[in-house]
């Protein structure tokens, strides 16, 4: 069914959801149900086949229904890179009702966890998962490239968030802007754009305001600040810097002196550390107990176990990526030799990786302060409601939430400790951030990228539900030529620069390894300085013609920025518009596959991390691969073909 | 035999299903997932539940022959079979996989033994019964009537 034909008025109709469960019978039941319920449904019985599929075409999906069983791959493993790589919605289901195994789910960033058999009732609601994320992440974003200051000033009054909504009166206004929108949503909209389409509009505008810093914003105090773009260079600074101030020590301030960038503020720094964090939160799994605490979470011990031989190889990757300080890896290491030769109960990891025991507080450990900088609540695995008085090591139990909240505190009093006034330094809205090393071709191919996702955004404009990501890019076809110059100024003397030629641009395989970044394989960054996914529309499964309308629509802006289409399929890594003539070379597409591209918003960190072997050993974990046999992607968050 | 006669011991059959607990609520609404549209779905989809669990059974039970089972395995099939069974509402069969896995978690082989016979058992049940409920509606439609809806 084509886009443009979802009726707007039907809300929540036209939602596509990718639904996976290795039970033919429950994938018929579920399927015919979600039918019913007028969503657009793609289901499939494997793991792998999921990932590649939505990896292919990141914003074809709304949302993601897995089982948690399946043979080829966990279904918590799934859902976190679900989660990371696309930071889409994914909602659980098993007819496994054990609290502990919901639990699991929920820490492992699931939206909701269906129990089977999984009702037409139940199935009638998950949009809301959809659409309340996609809120949540976009006031998240603009509270972060927000001012930074009045968050921070309130910080003392309050050792649970930093950068907390509610401490921020911007924030609240700009919820309540939201909700305004929200609202109209909701009621399938009198202005007639009810639907998925008309959440987009308003993030949209709510973006716009902010970038074009317009009086007419609802929220005058708050300064207008450009997004950054975190390139892969950018990021890189990044974690050298915080490498090299230490997890513990790595405040924005210290990290922003250490980049070196201009252009760059401390906030969105902060903003960035913040995900950073979350980041290698979720990377070490639910690993950080006191030793003597046995993980309530556990059901039968042996039914947790994943001990990845990878995980060691995991580890050694960060640190000889300069990821993981040296420390850390020797202090994972030993944890782990106590670990298999001890009789402690197994933890659960997310992936397949070690086991990390928490020994007493280790410089691991507090890399991982909790909610201080993020809205997310404690170590999750330590996220109990005290009321759960039944579960053993109560004391233990106690002695790590005040440990945490020493922490917190700690960084907490850290961050407060260094007020900063935004940079002064000049940054063009819809420019760039650019750090001087950066090369031009890296950007070269995002601004192609970025064109056809123009188009492809003002076409699928009229066309219904897209995830949050794509409708961050809001840019006009126009833009161009006003990035163009800004970057021209970057380096002009760059030869693959070309916008408004017909030629065909890059996808200089050399050109990108020896850029050693990702740019290539990459992330696209719209004008706007919002990393975006990237185009969605290579759609399989029937579930829309949008390659044929998004073919036609850049043909048609094209007079503009006439960029040759074939020549940019097949420069465009991680291209969605990789449309059906223009198909990618088994060589891209290879390399598209490999590229975990992002999805979302401006300083959206996982999909940073996912780099790929391609890139340079510098650049963030690949975990190596794992058998899997019809696993499409040796992937970077060490995919294990195993349960 | 009549319509209205095929009509009501399909009726009977149905609910003394309910009755027996062989089915429960979720049939009905695969049932009401049924249309003109999707015609045949109810029966299409408990016929690759017995395929499906057919075959899960079978493996279930020769991993039980075995000389040393692998409980953790069965256990798996077990959980599979529990959700397909749930999905499609045959409830005594969803029942039986049930008090399996609550035996397995309390690593109790003899109940997780006691329960591989009952478990094939309400399989056979559950699957001729259902063939004589698509059987009758089969008559019924060739004999130009309907077939009559459970309400629950």
């Amino acid at each position: 069914m084509d886009r443009g034909d979802v009726d707007e008025g039907q809300f929540p109709a036209g939602l596509r959801v990718l639904v996976v469960d290795d039970d033919v019978t429950v994938l018929r039941v579920l399927k015919t149900m979600l039918l019913q319920c007028r969503y657009e449904v793609t289901t499939c019985s494997q793991a792998a086949t999921a990932l590649s599929l939505l990896r292919e075409s990141k914003d074809t999906y709304h949302l993601v229904l897995s089982d948690v069983h399946m043979p080829d791959m966990d279904g918590f493993k799934l859902l976190e890179l679900v989660g990371l790589e696309m930071d889409l919605p994914v909602i659980m289901m098993s007819a496994d009702a054990r609290t502990n195994i919901v639990m699991k789910g929920i820490k492992h960033g699931a939206c909701d966890y269906l129990i089977k058999p999984v009702r037409m009732e139940e199935l009638k609601n998950i949009w809301q998962h959809v659409v309340r994320k996609k809120w949540t992440d976009n006031n998240r974003d603009l509270e972060n490239s927000g001012s930074f200051e009045e968050g921070e000033r309130t910080i003392p009054n309050n050792n649970a968030n930093i950068n907390n909504n509610n401490n921020n009166n911007n924030s609240n206004k700009r919820v309540a802007e939201d909700a305004e929108y929200a609202s109209s949503v909701n009621d399938g909209a009198p202005d007639g754009s009810g639907g998925w389409k008309s959440s987009q509009k308003k993030k949209r505008c709510t973006v716009k305001e902010e970038e074009e810093g317009e009086t007419e914003s609802a929220d005058p105090s708050s300064s207008k600040k450009p997004r950054v773009v975190w390139s892969v260079e950018l990021h890189q600074q990044f974690v050298n810097a915080v490498n090299q101030l230490g997890i513990e020590k790595a405040v924005p301030k210290r990290i922003l002196e250490l980049m070196n960038v201009p252009g760059l503020t401390r906030e969105n720094v902060a903003s960035h550390l913040q995900k950073f964090r979350l980041y290698l939160k979720r990377l070490s799994g639910v690993t950080q107990h006191h030793p003597g605490l046995s993980n309530p979470f556990c059901g039968p011990v042996s039914a947790n176990i994943k001990p990845g031989p990878l995980g060691r190889l995991d580890f050694e990757t960060l640190v000889a990526s300069g990821h993981l300080p040296p420390q850390a890896l020797a202090v994972l290491e030993e944890e782990l030799l106590t670990q298999n030769g001890s009789k402690q109960p197994i933890r659960e990891i997310a992936f397949g990786q070690p086991l990390v025991k928490c020994g007493p507080p280790t410089s691991l450990t507090r890399q991982f302060p909790q909610s201080n900088l993020s809205n997310i609540t404690m170590n999750p695995s330590l996220d109990m409601p005290p009321s759960f008085s039944s579960w053993p090591s109560n004391n233990d139990l106690a002695q790590i939430m005040q440990q945490q909240q020493q922490q917190q505190q700690q960084v907490v009093g850290s961050v407060g400790s260094v007020p900063q006034p935004s940079a002064s330094l000049n940054v063009q809205p819809s420019c760039l951030v650019i750090p001087s090393s950066q090369q031009m071709n890296n950007f070269q191919l995002n601004d192609n990228t970025i064109l056809a996702n123009q188009s492809q955004q003002s076409q699928s404009q009229g066309s219904g539900f897209q995830t949050g990501s794509s409708t961050l890019v809001q840019s006009p076809m126009m833009l161009p030529s006003q990035s163009l110059s800004s970057l021209q100024g970057v380096n002009p003397a760059s030869q693959n620069f070309q916008i408004n030629q017909g030629s065909s641009i890059i996808a200089s395989q050399p050109s990108i390894s020896g850029n050693s970044s990702y740019t290539s394989v990459g992330p696209v960054i719209d004008y706007n300085n919002n990393l975006i996914s990237t185009q969605p529309k290579n759609l399989r499964f029937g579930v829309g013609q949008i390659v044929d309308d998004g073919l036609k629509t850049m043909t048609a802006a094209s007079n503009n920025n006439s960029f040759s289409m074939p020549g940019m399929m097949s420069g465009m890594m991680n291209s969605g518009v990789a449309v059906t003539g223009a198909l990618v070379s088994d060589n891209n597409r290879q390399v598209r596959r490999n590229n975990l591209g992002f999805v979302g918003k401006g300083t959206c960190l996982p999909s940073r991390f996912a780099m790929d072997e391609i890139d340079s050993p510098t650049t963030l974990p690949n975990f190596s691969q794992i058998g899997g046999g019809d696993l499409v992607n040796p992937d970077n968050f060490g995919l294990d073909g195993q349960i | 035999m009549d319509v209205s006669m095929l009509q009501r011991t399909y009726t009977d059959l149905l609910t003394s299903l309910f009755r027996e607990g062989i089915l429960n609520q979720q049939f009905i609404e695969l049932q009401q997932l049924q249309d003109e549209n999707n015609p045949g779905f109810v029966n299409e989809v408990v016929s690759l539940f017995f395929e499906d669990a057919g075959r899960l059974i079978t493996e279930l039970i020769s991993n039980f022959n075995q000389q040393a089972v692998d409980y953790k395995k069965v256990d798996a099939y077990v959980h599979q079979l529990k959700g397909s069974s749930a999905s499609i509402g045959a409830e005594k069969i969803r029942s039986v996989c049930q008090t399996f896995r609550e035996y397995y978690d309390k690593n109790d082989i003899q109940g997780c033994y006691n329960c591989i016979q009952p478990l094939k058992q309400e399989f056979m049940t559950f699957k001729s019964k259902l063939e004589a409920l698509f059987a009758l509606e089969q008559q019924i439609v060739a004999a130009g009537g309907s077939i009559p809806m459970m309400r629950h």
